[in-house]
């Protein structure tokens, strides 16, 4: 610092302005008490605090190119010395020329302490030297399929897009794909489906890809909304009828289940189905599970569904629905105009119903082979030893609520006999 | 309760086919008939049995005599047949779901299966016996005193060969004393529990038939529960069958909870039961007040039929006869103001009568 001092009033002078007072300045200046500093010039005072910040926290093309930093983003990079308040700590001072000025009007400035404020200004930032890392944890019915990717996640409760505020949002599918150009190499881009629906009915399916994933997301979502198709459903819980549908390689088949099934199905046909208020089906997905066209093939199925009435006037019969736990009332789904009679059927006519909303398909259900153990010896000799044990549950049950404990029918004539400790509450 | 229903739906089963047995026995007499034959057999000898609590202001104290009368039996069926949704309604038994089906149909054979489904309605909705309780009395067969001290225990016989009606079955006890006897109605029970259990009996009392379990069960409004297994446990004129009816009953008059019973086969039992013992006036004002005219007019003709000395004017001449009801009221109602007041506001709304809906159908 005094050496750069020195060079500069030696410019002066050789310039000729320098006056008298300068001079001695000068002698001062040369005054052997005063120790010289060496004025290397290193990389600290050669950049100014940008350039120093850009060359931790980034890394270059061709750092990046060779496969560096590739931890880059995991790292925290955080400016600790934001919006700190300079010359402000836990006591207040007052230190003319940093945080005041020298001279109050004709008045030298005095450092001086103050009174000691409640809150210290620099709170916030030592807050953020102190805090840790740590992953931003999601709710459960929120994070998808699994926790790492974002396939399946709830997108208005995880992310800050501009969503409909009447649908919901999943991500159906995820991929990173790449071309090769001869300028950049290999090109990444995220390619993100996304499904979204109101839970009543409305649903729709949308591709996006950007070389930011978020950004993909954003766009297969704008998509998805423009996209909105209507699908029926029998009373608000499943499918008008068993259905095939397929896409590429992918081919489904569709069950209609009665309330209370649940969802038996690939998981991005669970994930529509939610988005789309279907409550109870049964899909068996055949070829290529690639979840786009899994998706597409569902959502197409759903589409192509026959009403009722359309299939009461195809047939022109009654479309009759017959419920066991309803003792088989026949309720009828649909009526044609014209109802054909029972002498108007010719014998070579299907009447089956599931046959022709299959289009004649047939589904092959593999029968359910009894587990291995079966066939072993060991399994005969575990049946016959279980044999002398049967009916004991229901003993136990009726003894306890006669005596309130179990008791052998000697229990009157011997009391000693009784097995005091086996009582059992339920 | 799942349990229940399914038993039930057995308990019906065994009735019915008990009865064919009966009319096979008989050269296939008609049913009502075979009915009041076994009516006529349950009601001989001296009605006993606590009916506490119960006004008998019948001058007939009997209900079976008039409960198997053939006109009565068809008030009560008809009266259980105008609702039955409750019969075709999702029933939960804990069985799992099986698949709806979906079919073609022809008009034809829709109406055939429409039909189908109300023999169902009817099968389900028939009424359980309104009887009074049973008499316990023992016919002693022979007394041999050469085989006394034969046993410590008494050896009871039972014929299980099959197609012979259960309370025809010959079951005989030879008690160590010597005496061959008919055997009680509680070893009956037992020994028909043991050949022919029926699913759902058990053979001690469960413990909901407690008073205190009892209680509890009518303050949940568990009416339809607490009958259906009554049905499935007791035999109709088991005298504790009947006290926790008639209870059930009372409570159910006393809280005006009717509409748990509308649509069950309990509902006709109920109605003859509050008929016969003349008090139905509160039953009644309900009903009109609900617009269920016609349960109003089958309700005052049982009232009638339960007293031949008292005869109304007129007969109903429709099922909607509101004159007939006009004359119950003010001849034998104790709510005479209550009463009429609700039929006037039920009057003022002109709604249409049976009669008049049956053309429109049309």
């Amino acid at each position: 610092m005094i050496g750069q001092m020195r060079a500069a009033f030696a410019k002066l002078v050789i310039a000729g302005q320098a006056q008298l007072p300068l001079s001695r300045i000068c002698l001062q200046l040369t005054c052997p008490n005063v120790q010289q500093v060496r004025s290397a010039v290193t990389g600290f005072n050669s950049h100014n605090s940008d350039q120093l910040w850009k060359s931790i926290s980034v890394v270059s093309k061709n750092g990046a190119r060779r496969g560096r930093g590739k931890k880059v983003n995991a790292r925290v990079i955080k400016d600790l010395y934001r919006n700190q308040v300079l010359g402000d700590g836990k006591v207040k001072m007052v230190w003319p020329g940093l945080n005041t000025s020298v001279v109050r009007g004709r008045q030298i400035v005095q450092q001086e302490k103050l009174d000691t404020p409640k809150e210290d200004p620099n709170e916030a930032v030592r807050e953020a030297k102190e805090e840790k890392l740590a992953r931003r944890k999601l709710h459960p019915l929120d994070r998808g399929f699994s926790s790492a990717n974002i396939c399946g996640r709830n997108l208005k409760n995880t992310t800050n897009l501009e969503l409909h505020k009447d649908f919901d949002f999943r991500v159906v599918d995820n991929r990173n794909v790449c071309h090769m150009t001869g300028l950049v190499g290999r090109y990444q881009t995220a390619a993100v489906v996304v499904a979204c629906g109101n839970g009543n009915g409305l649903i729709g399916l949308g591709a996006g890809k950007s070389m930011l994933r978020l950004k993909a997301v954003q766009k297969a979502s704008t998509r998805a909304m423009n996209r909105l198709v209507y699908i029926e459903r029998h009373n608000n819980h499943t499918v008008l009828h068993d259905f095939f549908s397929h896409f590429y390689a992918t081919k489904v088949f569709v069950s209609r289940k009665p309330e209370g099934h649940g969802l038996k199905c690939h998981r991005v046909i669970a994930l529509i189905c939610k988005l789309a208020g279907i409550k109870d089906i049964h899909v068996k997905v055949e070829g290529s599970t690639m979840p786009m066209n899994v998706a597409k093939a569902f959502v197409l199925g759903l589409v192509r569904q026959k009403t009722y009435q359309d299939l009461a006037e195809d047939k022109k019969l009654h479309v009759v629905e017959f419920d066991s736990l309803r003792r088989n009332f026949p309720n009828v789904l649909a009526s044609p105009t014209v109802c054909r009679k029972n002498a108007d059927i010719p014998t070579t006519e299907s009447l089956d119903f599931t046959q022709h909303a299959l289009d004649g398909r047939v589904r092959y259900v593999k029968p359910r082979q009894p587990p291995f153990f079966t066939k072993l010896k060991g399994w005969e000799v575990h049946l016959k030893k279980e044999e002398r044990s049967r009916g004991y549950r229901q003993n136990l049950y009726e003894l306890t609520a006669k005596y309130g404990e179990t008791r052998s029918f000697l229990a009157d004539k011997y009391p000693e006999a009784r097995q005091k400790n086996k009582i059992y509450k339920f | 309760m799942a349990l229940v229903s399914r038993t039930c739906w057995r308990r019906i089963q065994n009735i019915s086919r008990n009865v064919c047995y009966g009319s096979q026995q008989n050269n296939h007499v008609l049913r009502g008939d075979c009915l009041a034959k076994i009516a006529s057999r349950l009601s001989s000898g001296n009605v006993g049995g606590d009916r506490a609590g119960l006004q008998t202001s019948s001058p007939n104290s009997d209900p079976t005599s008039v409960f198997f009368k053939d006109e009565v039996q068809s008030c009560l069926l008809e009266m259980n047949m105008r609702d039955v949704s409750k019969v075709f309604q999702t029933r939960k038994e804990g069985k799992g779901l099986s698949d709806i089906e979906i079919k073609f149909m022809t008009q034809e054979q829709l109406e055939e299966e429409e039909n189908k489904a109300m023999e169902t309605a009817r099968y389900f909705l028939q009424v359980p016996p309104v009887l009074s309780p049973r008499e316990e009395s023992i016919v002693e067969l022979s007394k041999d005193p050469a085989l006394q001290g034969l046993d410590e225990s008494k050896l009871i016989f039972t014929d299980i060969s099959y197609g012979v009606p259960h309370r025809e079955r010959l079951i005989v006890a030879r008690d160590p004393d010597g005496t061959l006897r008919h055997a009680s109605t509680d070893e009956r029970y037992r020994m028909l529990q043991t050949y022919f259990p029926d699913e759902g009996r058990t053979y001690e009392v469960p413990q909901l038939f407690s008073p205190s379990n009892l209680k509890s069960l009518w303050e949940r409004s568990e009416f339809t529960f607490i009958l259906d297994r009554a049905c499935v446990q007791f035999e109709p004129d088991d005298p504790h069958y009947i006290s926790i009816t008639s209870e059930t009953y009372n409570f159910i008059d006393e809280n005006c909870g009717y509409d748990h019973l509308l649509g069950t086969r309990h509902y006709g039992a109920f109605a003859f039961y509050i008929a016969f013992y003349g008090r139905l006036d509160k039953f009644l004002n309900h009903c009109i007040s609900t617009y269920r005219i016609q349960d109003a007019v089958s309700l005052v003709k049982i009232f009638y039929w339960s007293r031949p000395q008292i005869r109304p004017s007129k007969e109903a001449t429709s099922p909607d006869d509101v004159e007939f009801l006009k004359e119950y009221i003010s001849e034998h109602s104790k709510d005479k103001a209550i009463l009429s007041k609700t039929l006037s506001a039920y009057l003022e709304l002109n709604l249409p009568t049976a009669a008049e809906e049956a053309a429109l159908g049309n």
